[in-house]
């Protein structure tokens, strides 16, 4: 019995010792592959020898549809480009900077990597390519000029190109640009509830407190409940550019600016609000209430009018109409202060990348690799390409209607309406526009609801123009870096003392103690701290 | 025997308080529970307390229809099991040790451990630790790395300094070593312990989502954790930013939300669990005290 | 000597591995806490980066919230030390009382449920439990027995934030909490127990003078261990549960730490806080610890 027990300790230590040394010697999965190899004939090819098709990764932090291994896309790519893409979605929302650092820190960079433009992001991809550890696009882009076609030069010099002169990342994915950015986002009002009480959609405060009240006095409950004229979320901001025109505001001539919260303007959007609040026309819980609960009041039927990006909106209609068929929101013009020249601006175009595409030093070790990956993005970028890639061949998913732009068959639209359908995991279809190129002007039947169409059209005004160049491309100094998202949670805080206050005086005063406050506590020094950027940029 | 009015009258407050404290967490788990089984979109309008209204399985189908769901539910239970295992073993050897408290180097050792409660690197330099060792992207990352954990290790100690000593004094005169009284005289009166530090780290284990962010990128070595977690992302359109436009609107029609997403990946979370407390529970029975030893 | 160290040599087997790991896993990567006195630039690497010294640790000291975020963490941890420790080693001893095995099973089963829920959701149940909202749960039946007039506006009121992080951490805590008092209880002898009866002694004496001192040492390290953690006041909630409306009293040591610097400012930020929560607690501890030891208990060192 002694020498069984003590077997069975010696055994479970040797298991460990065993497990510890296989670990050890154990090959890691590295997330790159090696590089495709070259045809090996050396001699003069009087025929081009098909080469083995070109393998790497493609390694995405921002998509999120995980294909199936043989997709289609991926099929047609092997069989038609002679590449052999293995599309890995790894989609970060608040850890991109953490894993991209990782990289960095750990010298191990995918093959082809794709990484949105979130602060902190490209500063990150600027240290790999100075450490050596991705590639300069510069010379590819003088030789296939097509992948930055419809970038802004000036714009990526200024924000993507390293200190030492390199561009060490492809800028992409430019959904902001003038030309191509909808609107998409603004105020959506119950289109029954103004039926019901005669009026129509405000655009102007006055008329909105108008509309509000009528609200408040002619609806009746719903579902036993007592009515919410209006609430808010995050979005409430939109509600005060009426007065402060956007969460930045520049003077004519550029050289001073405010920020929402150390703008002045900002008090009469806390009397407003307050004003609402004080005679029940406005959500005691907009402030404290979580997404979800904010959610459901909205899908519940009992709001009437609130800010939402257009696809919240249709999420929430669906339930709307799920139990009514008639009642839904509708976009509502952007809200001006009355009598106010001020225009709202909800979205700025701008030359800016979402994303940026990077190639590991690794790869591109064997010449040829890197060639055939230029040659492949090169026609990724092209309008064939694009077209391809986005709709694959022509009539199998999408036609060209009478108008030559593309549709879905109603195959597909029919196999998209299936829960849980596997489409866009089958097909690859969009997954594998590594360059996310844009058709400009826009080639398909747009794919939005008829509530969001019609909101590209109502809040069209609130697009402004794009912000001034000085402003864009200088980066945040430290004092910003730091104090930056104190300043938007000082923000509110101040915002639910004064707009919950109990009187017009009170939220007054409230305001100017905020205004003082943000002189105080870093606003002020961040304008100034930008300001000096923008002079020296000017330089 | 003669029972005191006033037992009778704790005995009626203490199983009203247990009731209500039940309840308070019944109610909404219940609420989960229905909630999992109810359409998204519907969910939205409220109102569902006691019943689904339109009742479904679309959301745990998002969940169990993905290919990498039996890799998921694989790599969890192999970490899980071999973890607790290699952990709880070796957790209680070495608490063993550091009970005597005859051991020289001890205090050394205790105060060693204890200092790393406090003081540690952070993520980068013990991800590059990782890598240097090959641990990254393999099953052991999520095992080694967590084979002692401070408090458990703690816990063992206070237990079995509590044990009698003459327990152990009168195996010692049978001529027994050490190996031979934990084995065989400690370990059975440990069940209790052993039994609780077996739950909290296979809990621990199970619940683990961060591991499988950081330190692995072959998608056949996320456990489930980590993948329920991936669910519940794609499927909340509040985290689209406006770059990704493309792929929304081409998305089709879905009735699933994150929040109902959630709630079924709970109910997914917690049934092995309940499942298997109720096998556990018996192990914190009065332990076995060999009456021989009394006196 | 040398034959005291071979008489334990098993003991020294036992112990072994586990030091060599603690070196391994939790020394070797220390050179990290350096971060918090540099500018921390990742390829350069720690050893290589530029000495700052104390210059986080003052911008710490000097932000204008500072002294509110010290008051709230200190305040929230205290409340959850003195009355959510105490919580689950009361609800052992309640379900200790418990006859009836079925009953005893059923709850224990149903209490541990909340711990397994991320804050995110729990924050979400309690906020719909008391919201000011027609309709809501708590405020409606507060009104129908007549204690409240007017729904009270739970989650709005910064007074009572603290009370509801501390209540809560609770209910979510307060079963998983109490396994390790049951499983101690398991272990005080039944004898003692029959003898108090002969004694004539009602439960309430038993309790006070077997089952509480049987569990005294489990109960006084899980306290130490808990001082030491006393500027965690517990991320994951507040960060769920804060608002705007209540955010004077909200911010706590962690949240600063996240809404604060970008980039890669953040990195020796957060590692300069974490150090200066560590040296608190680890004082916190040794002086607990120290304390234990004089009233003649055994310590966690």
């Amino acid at each position: 019995m002694k020498r069984t027990k003590k077997s069975v300790t010696l055994f479970v230590m040797a298991c460990l010792l065993f497990s510890v040394i296989a670990a050890c010697s154990n090959k890691e999965n590295n997330t790159g592959s090696t590089s495709g190899s070259p045809s090996a004939s050396a001699s003069a090819p009087a025929e081009p020898v098909k080469e083995d098709p070109l393998k790497f990764v493609y390694h995405s932090l921002s998509r999120d549809v995980v294909l199936q291994e043989n997709n289609e896309m991926y099929g047609w790519l092997k069989e038609n480009k002679n590449v052999d893409i293995k599309a890995v979605a790894d989609r970060q929302t608040d850890k991109m900077v953490d894993k991209l650092n990782l990289m960095l820190a750990s010298g191990d960079i995918p093959d082809v990597l794709e990484l949105e433009n979130v602060p902190g992001a490209i500063e990150v991809v600027k240290k790999m390519g100075e450490a050596g550890l991705v590639i300069s696009w510069d010379e590819w882009l003088a030789k296939y000029p097509d992948l930055v076609a419809n970038n802004d030069k000036a714009y990526d010099d200024a924000v993507h190109r390293a200190k030492d002169g390199n561009m060490y990342m492809l800028p992409i994915n430019l959904a902001a640009k003038k030309g191509v950015l909808m609107a998409d986002v603004g105020p959506v009002i119950r289109e029954d509830w103004l039926k019901a009480v005669g009026m129509s959609a405000p655009t102007t405060t006055d008329e909105l407190y108008e509309v509000l009240k009528a609200f408040r006095d002619q609806i009746p409950d719903v579902n036993g409940k007592k009515i919410i004229p209006a609430t808010f979320d995050v979005f409430r901001q939109y509600i005060a550019n009426a007065w402060t025109k956007s969460w930045v505001k520049f003077s004519e001539d550029n050289k001073s600016l405010q920020f929402q919260f150390n703008n002045p303007d900002i008090e009469e959007y806390m009397v407003f609000m307050n004003k609402l609040y004080r005679e029940g026309l406005l959500d005691q819980e907009m402030l404290t209430q979580q997404t979800d609960q904010y959610m459901e009041k909205l899908s519940s039927g009992r709001v009437g009018y609130t800010v939402r990006i257009y696809w919240d909106m249709d999420t929430v209609n669906k339930a709307l109409k799920a139990e009514n068929p008639e009642t839904r929101f509708v976009p509502s013009p952007p809200l001006k202060v009355t009598g106010s020249s001020i225009v709202p601006v909800y979205s700025n175009p701008s030359d800016r990348g979402f994303n940026s595409l990077v190639v590991s030093t690794e790869f591109a070790k064997d010449p040829r690799n890197i060639e055939r990956l230029m040659e492949f993005l090169n026609w990724n970028a092209s309008k064939e390409g694009t077209r391809m890639l986005k709709y694959g061949v022509e009539g199998e998913y999408y036609v060209k209607n009478a108008e030559g732009l593309y549709e879905e068959t109603p195959e597909s639209k029919e196999e998209k309406l299936v829960q849980n359908n596997t489409f866009l995991q089958r097909t690859g279809l969009d997954s594998y526009n590594l360059t996310r190129s844009i058709l400009i002007p826009a080639e398909d039947t747009n794919p939005r609801s008829e509530e969001a169409k019609m909101g590209t059209e109502i809040w069209e005004a609130s697009i402004g123009e794009p912000l001034p160049l000085e402003f864009q491309l200088t980066s945040a100094g430290p004092i910003e870096q730091q104090k930056w998202g104190v300043m938007w949670s000082e923000l509110d805080k101040w915002t639910s003392k004064a707009v919950f206050a109990k009187s017009e005086e009170e939220t007054r005063k409230i305001t100017k103690e905020m205004l003082d406050a943000f002189e105080k506590n870093g606003g002020r020094d961040i304008v100034n701290e930008r300001l000096k950027a923008m002079s020296e940029f000017n330089q | 025997m003669r029972r005191h009015w006033g037992e009778k009258v704790f005995s009626v407050f203490n199983y009203t308080i247990l009731c209500l404290l039940s309840f308070s967490i019944l109610f909404p788990f219940w609420r989960i529970l229905m909630l999992s089984m109810n359409d998204g979109i519907d969910s939205l309008r409220g109102g569902i307390y006691f019943w689904p209204r339109e009742a479904t399985w679309s959301n745990y189908i998002v969940i169990f229809a993905r290919s990498e769901i039996i890799d998921a539910y694989k790599v969890t239970i192999l970490r899980t099991v071999i973890g607790t295992v290699l952990s709880v073993f070796l957790t209680a050897i070495m608490a063993y040790g550091l009970s005597k408290r005859h051991l020289k180097g001890r205090k050394f050792v205790n105060a060693m451990i204890l200092f790393t409660m406090f003081f540690n690197g952070g993520l980068i330099p013990i991800y590059l630790l990782l890598k240097d060792l090959h641990l990254l992207n393999t099953l052991w990352v999520y095992i080694i790395p967590a084979l002692y954990q401070l408090w458990y290790i703690i816990l063992f100690r206070t237990f079995f300094q509590q044990l009698p000593a003459s327990l152990e004094e009168s195996a010692k005169m049978d001529g027994a070593n050490d190996l031979i009284v934990f084995f065989r005289i400690v370990v059975p009166l440990s069940l209790p312990i052993v039994a609780t530090i077996s739950l909290f780290t296979a809990v621990g284990h199970w619940n683990d989502w961060f591991s499988g962010t950081v330190y692995v990128q072959d998608p056949k070595l996320i456990p489930l954790q980590t993948l329920l977690m991936k669910i519940i992302r794609e499927n909340d359109s509040a985290q689209m930013i406006a770059g990704s436009l493309s792929t929304v609107s081409q998305q089709s029609v879905k009735s699933v939300t994150s929040y109902s997403v959630k709630m079924a990946t709970l109910v997914v979370t917690i049934l092995p669990i309940v499942c298997l407390y109720p096998f556990l529970q018996r192990y914190f029975v009065k332990g076995v005290l060999v009456g021989s030893i009394k006196g | 000597m040398s034959k005291g160290i071979w008489n334990d040599r098993y003991l020294y087997l036992f112990v072994i591995p586990g030091v060599i790991w603690f070196l391994i896993f939790c020394y070797q990567p220390m050179y990290g806490v350096l971060i918090a006195f540099k500018d921390y630039d990742i390829v350069a690497g720690v050893y290589n980066s530029e000495w700052v010294g104390l210059k986080y640790f003052s911008d710490f000291f000097h932000d204008f919230n500072f002294n509110s975020i010290m008051i709230n963490t200190i305040a929230i941890s205290l409340l959850k030390l003195l009355i959510g420790f105490p919580a689950p080693i009361i609800l052992a001893l309640l379900l200790n009382e418990v006859k009836k095995k079925m009953f005893k099973r059923i709850t224990q089963t149903v209490t541990y449920l909340p711990f397994f829920v991320s804050w995110v959701v729990v924050s979400g149940i309690w906020y719909e439990l008391l919201t000011v909202d027609q309709g809501g749960i708590v405020n409606t039946f507060l009104m129908n027995i007549g204690l409240l007039k007017e729904p009270v506006f739970w989650f709005g009121n910064p007074d009572y934030f603290w009370g509801l992080v501390v209540a809560s951490d609770i209910w979510k805590g307060i079963g998983w909490g109490s396994i390790i008092y049951l499983a101690a209880l398991s272990g005080v002898d039944v004898d003692l127990y029959e003898a108090a009866v002969m004694d004539g002694a009602s439960r309430w004496k038993q309790t006070w003078h077997i089952t509480l001192p049987g569990i005294r040492s489990t109960i006084i390290i899980l306290f130490i261990l808990n001082v030491g953690s006393i500027l965690n006041a517990g991320f994951d909630q507040i960060y769920v549960m804060q608002n705007p409306a209540v955010m004077d009293r909200a911010q706590i040591i962690d949240t600063y730490v996240m809404t604060t610097g970008i980039f890669q400012a953040n990195y020796s930020i957060a590692a300069a806080v974490g150090l200066f929560k560590s040296i608190v607690g680890l004082i916190m501890l040794l002086l607990v610890n120290a304390l234990v030891k004089i009233l003649g208990e055994e310590g966690v060192l």
